[in-house]
């Protein structure tokens, strides 16, 4: 429980009131979220990042603002908590693709340090779930089993890219993004708002956000995307190869074999394999689109060296 | 990424959760009301490393007392400067110039007493390198030799001329007593060096870096609240003063009688060592000024005309000579 006082006497507002209880105050500077933090860790590495991120990519985020003493959180009964800016207008993100390529590569790229050893992708990638087959009572019994046996050829696939990379596939974890949702507006610039505490791979966050561009945007100006990712996450390298490989990875499959595995339940599986199906298609789609780019990138750059 | 990472003035003052009702550009500054006050928000070309020192400067001053400047505001997050791509702004409470005082004050007398009491505030006695000193004044005569030479050659080619331009003849009359002043800053200079290897000690003190009347607020009374700390350093007074010193000598009409005065109110509150002095000496006599006249005249593109330029030039001798006159006047002291 948070008393309002007790947020007046450590923040520089003036007037505080609730707008929802333990969540949202209204000030005379605006609305804050308060963010209610139990493990001391996290939240130093949230503080950390946050401060990271914005002098990195140099855009505007909901950093922790300081209490009139200078410090970033409050000691609660139940841990800490922490204040920050809400923003309400959206950022119109589909009109500028390559900027947000750029934005993304560079919010991968946040320098941080990581307090648990970073992710190697190819012990993470596999999956027994793979090699276990549908019964075959499930609905969509063959075209399941179809799938999963290209699954297992994509598995097969990355894993190969994967290991043709130097780096060895290790990386370092950044904060997941949920959304495009998360990009408001200020004045015209964005404004990023973090979302959730779930670190993860910095390849597989990129991945889940180009698989977003094609499901909100579609995938016409995914070129586009590309130039500006390679901007900041120079993709004719290593990292293209990497993030060619976790592209082909059949992330889709084994997040659907997995829920079946566990459940087992008939009933939901043709809802579930609708959504299957579409982000199959999605992955398929940006597969397409980034091996030609790539395979563009690489033209130029010999034209180049040819003149 | 300029749509993502370039600031607009609203995005800047977001994170000091200021929403401008009126912005007013003026110069590199912004004059920005709000609901909470009237605040200056100035755009700068720092690099990140430049701004960190910055922010090391105002935070000392903070920490010392020193009253006479204007304060850098942090913003909601803590810090004292805003990146964006190109630009690094920083905030602080608007200071408005008074031109007129409550009380008989002098401006340039204010600003004298106000450095001098920056100065002794932040002095710092350094450890003795002779060769550090050596170093240094050498490359300072380098310097001077390459501008002397350049100038030389400049004057030689011009001796050629069947006619010579006012200008050019305006220069020829007074050349030989700017080689005298240039020589002079010399003597000057060696006698500094001469006098610190003696004492075997020097002394830094923060010095502003670009101090002249546009870099301080003056509030009703006549008191002076310094800004523009973004070239600070920490280095001898010598310097910071000379360059006061000469943008007072340009700035508005002065003589000896007033330049000792300026130095007299300097030293009543913080004593230049006699080397100091020298060094002081050796930056004032160094006829600099001039020396960059004559680039401008042989610039191709130079906008101004003969005229105003051998007006500039007759001026300009004009404080080289008052300069030894009150140079004469300072040593006659000590003699």
């Amino acid at each position: 429980m948070i008393e309002l006082h007790h947020i007046e006497s450590h923040f520089p507002f003036q007037q505080v009131e609730w707008l929802e209880k333990n969540k949202f105050i209204n000030t005379e500077r605006g609305i804050k979220a308060l963010h209610l933090w139990t493990d001391e860790e996290q939240m130093k590495h949230h503080m950390q990042w946050r401060d990271r991120f914005a002098e990195h990519a140099g855009v505007l985020t909901d950093r922790m603002i300081q209490t009139v003493n200078g410090d970033k959180a409050i000691p609660i009964e139940a841990g800490w908590m922490t204040l920050h800016d809400v923003v309400d207008s959206s950022f119109p993100v589909s009109d500028y693709p390559e900027e947000m390529g750029q934005f993304l590569g560079n919010y991968v790229l946040v320098p941080i340090e990581e307090t648990d050893p970073p992710v190697n992708q190819s012990k993470e990638r596999i999956s027994a779930f793979i090699d276990v087959p549908f019964p075959s009572s499930t609905p969509r019994f063959r075209v399941l089993e179809k799938m999963r046996k290209e699954a297992r050829q994509r598995e097969k696939k990355a894993d190969g890219l994967a290991r043709s990379v130097e780096v060895d596939g290790q990386m370092q974890r950044v904060l997941a993004i949920e959304s495009f949702s998360q990009a408001k507006e200020i004045d015209g610039q964005l404004f990023w708002e973090n979302k959730g505490t779930e670190l993860k791979p910095s390849v597989d966050v990129l991945c889940s956000c180009l698989r977003k561009w094609v499901e909100n945007y579609g995938e016409d100006r995914l070129d586009l995307v590309f130039n500006g990712l390679n901007e900041s996450f120079p993709l004719k390298n290593e990292n293209g190869l990497l993030l060619l490989s976790r592209l082909v990875y059949p992330t889709e499959y084994v997040e659907f074999a997995s829920w079946f595995n566990k459940t087992r339940n008939d009933d939901e599986v043709e809802k579930r394999y609708v959504a299957l199906s579409n982000q199959w298609d999605v992955s398929k789609k940006i597969v397409a689109k980034f091996v030609h780019w790539l395979e563009e990138a690489k033209e130029k750059v010999h034209y180049e060296q040819i003149n | 990424m300029n749509k993502l990472t370039n600031q607009s003035t609203g995005a800047v003052l977001f994170q000091y959760d200021l929403y401008p009702e009126k912005v007013e550009h003026i110069g590199k500054v912004q004059k920005v009301e709000t609901n909470y006050g009237t605040f200056a928000l100035k755009k700068t070309t720092m690099k990140k490393s430049e701004a960190d020192w910055f922010i090391n400067v105002m935070r000392r001053l903070e920490r010392i007392g020193f009253p006479y400047v204007v304060p850098v505001l942090p913003n909601k997050y803590g810090d004292y400067t805003v990146t964006d791509g190109q630009f690094i702004y920083y905030l602080m409470p608007w200071y408005e110039d008074h031109q007129q005082f409550r009380n008989p004050v002098q401006p340039e007398d204010t600003l004298v007493e106000q450095v001098a009491k920056l100065h002794s505030l932040t002095e710092k006695t350094q450890d003795y390198a002779a060769d550090s000193l050596d170093e240094s004044s050498q490359l300072l005569k380098k310097r001077w030799d390459l501008r002397k030479l350049e100038i030389d050659k400049y004057v030689d080619e011009i001796e050629q001329h069947t006619y010579y331009s006012p200008f050019e003849l305006t220069l020829l009359t007074h050349f030989e007593r700017i080689k005298f002043m240039a020589l002079q800053a010399e003597e000057q200079l060696e006698l500094w060096l001469e006098k610190a290897n003696e004492k075997k000690s020097s002394r830094s003190v923060l010095c502003h870096g670009r101090l002249k009347r546009s870099h301080a607020c003056y509030d009703e009374y006549g008191t002076a609240y310094f800004l523009n700390f973004e070239r600070a350093v920490l280095d001898t007074p010598a310097r910071d003063l000379a360059m006061l010193f000469r943008h007072f000598f340009q700035s508005r009409p002065w003589d000896e009688v007033e330049g000792h005065h300026w130095l007299n109110l300097y030293e009543k509150h913080f004593a230049f060592f006699d080397e100091e002095r020298h060094l002081f000496m050796s930056y004032l006599t160094f006829p600099e000024n001039i020396y960059r006249m004559i680039d401008h005249y042989r610039q191709a593109g130079r906008t101004k005309s003969e005229l105003q330029m051998v007006m500039q030039l007759e001026r300009r001798v004009l404080t080289m000579n008052r300069i030894h006159r009150f140079m004469n006047v300072v040593f006659k002291d000590e003699s």
